[in-house]
């Protein structure tokens, strides 16, 4: 580590820096940054390679889960339920 | 409104969420213990359906009648079983972005069976999976998931990031234990 007190504050502010926008980089990759904050991630990212890649982490797992298989009500169900939107009971 | 026509307006809003309910259901308890509790929240919400007065917010409001559900029996202690020290997970999660080489989720993804992702969910703390699962397989905005569950945009923001990095983690080191 630095012995430089100037440079090891720098060096802490960028790690604090790097730090915030690795939190961001979800919110970038889901498209949900405002355009200010959004181009700042952008920056960052062209530098920093551990941020690349969260990047493309955040994006596969993402993708992965949206082709998940959702269960679908079984027909018993759908039926239970529609018996209760008739008599205001469940039916078990 | 009389009964036919609530009985048609309950069925048209709330049935096109059962699907959607059930896979929500599905993440806190297994089979006919999810169809119970998706069962018992169109009970709840034909009862107290008079009190959702924007048609739009269906599933936000079908999704809260869920969740008082399912915690009324005591469903967390259930899961807990599952949870994965997250101290470890996140180590895998830190391996997989300072590595050097090409990054081993691509074929761990690959690899994975349908429908064990969805499971894994149960591995990590619930905020989390929560905010993971209503954004990637509900397609929640992220303001509404902050409106849903009462956080902050911000929280919502770290809670989903954290998540998808807990979920890599837990890959990477079943994975490993695979090989």
């Amino acid at each position: 580590m630095s012995t430089d007190p100037r440079r090891r504050r720098a060096t802490g502010q960028t790690a604090v820096r790097h730090a915030r926008l690795h939190q961001q980089i979800a919110a970038f990759a889901d498209g949900e940054l405002p355009g200010r904050q959004r181009r700042v991630v952008e920056e960052h990212l062209l530098r920093c390679r551990e941020c690349q890649r969260e990047l493309a982490l955040q994006r596969e797992v993402a993708r992965a889960l949206a082709r998940e298989p959702v269960p679908s009500a079984s027909a018993s169900l759908r039926r239970r339920i529609e018996w209760a939107a008739e008599v205001g009971r469940p039916r078990r | 409104m009389n009964a036919e026509r609530k009985r048609q307006s309950f069925q048209s809003i709330t049935l096109p969420h059962l699907d959607r309910l059930l896979a929500a259901a599905s993440r806190w308890s297994d089979g006919q213990e999810a169809e119970d509790d998706v069962q018992e929240t169109y009970a709840r919400a034909w009862t107290a359906f008079h009190q959702l007065r924007e048609p739009a917010a269906a599933f936000s409001w079908l999704y809260r009648i869920l969740e008082t559900v399912a915690n009324e029996r005591r469903r967390t202690f259930a899961r807990r079983r599952d949870l994965f020290p997250t101290t470890e997970l996140e180590a895998a999660h830190e391996e997989i972005i300072a590595g050097d080489g090409p990054s081993p989720l691509d074929s761990l993804l690959s690899r994975v069976e349908a429908g064990r992702l969805l499971g894994a969910l149960r591995s990590i703390p619930r905020p989390l999976a929560e905010a993971v699962a209503l954004h990637d397989v509900h397609g929640l905005k992220y303001r509404e998931i902050a409106q849903l569950t009462s956080v902050r945009l911000g929280t919502v923001m770290s809670r989903i990031s954290r998540g998808r990095d807990l979920l890599a983690g837990l890959l990477a080191i079943e994975g490993k234990r695979g090989e």
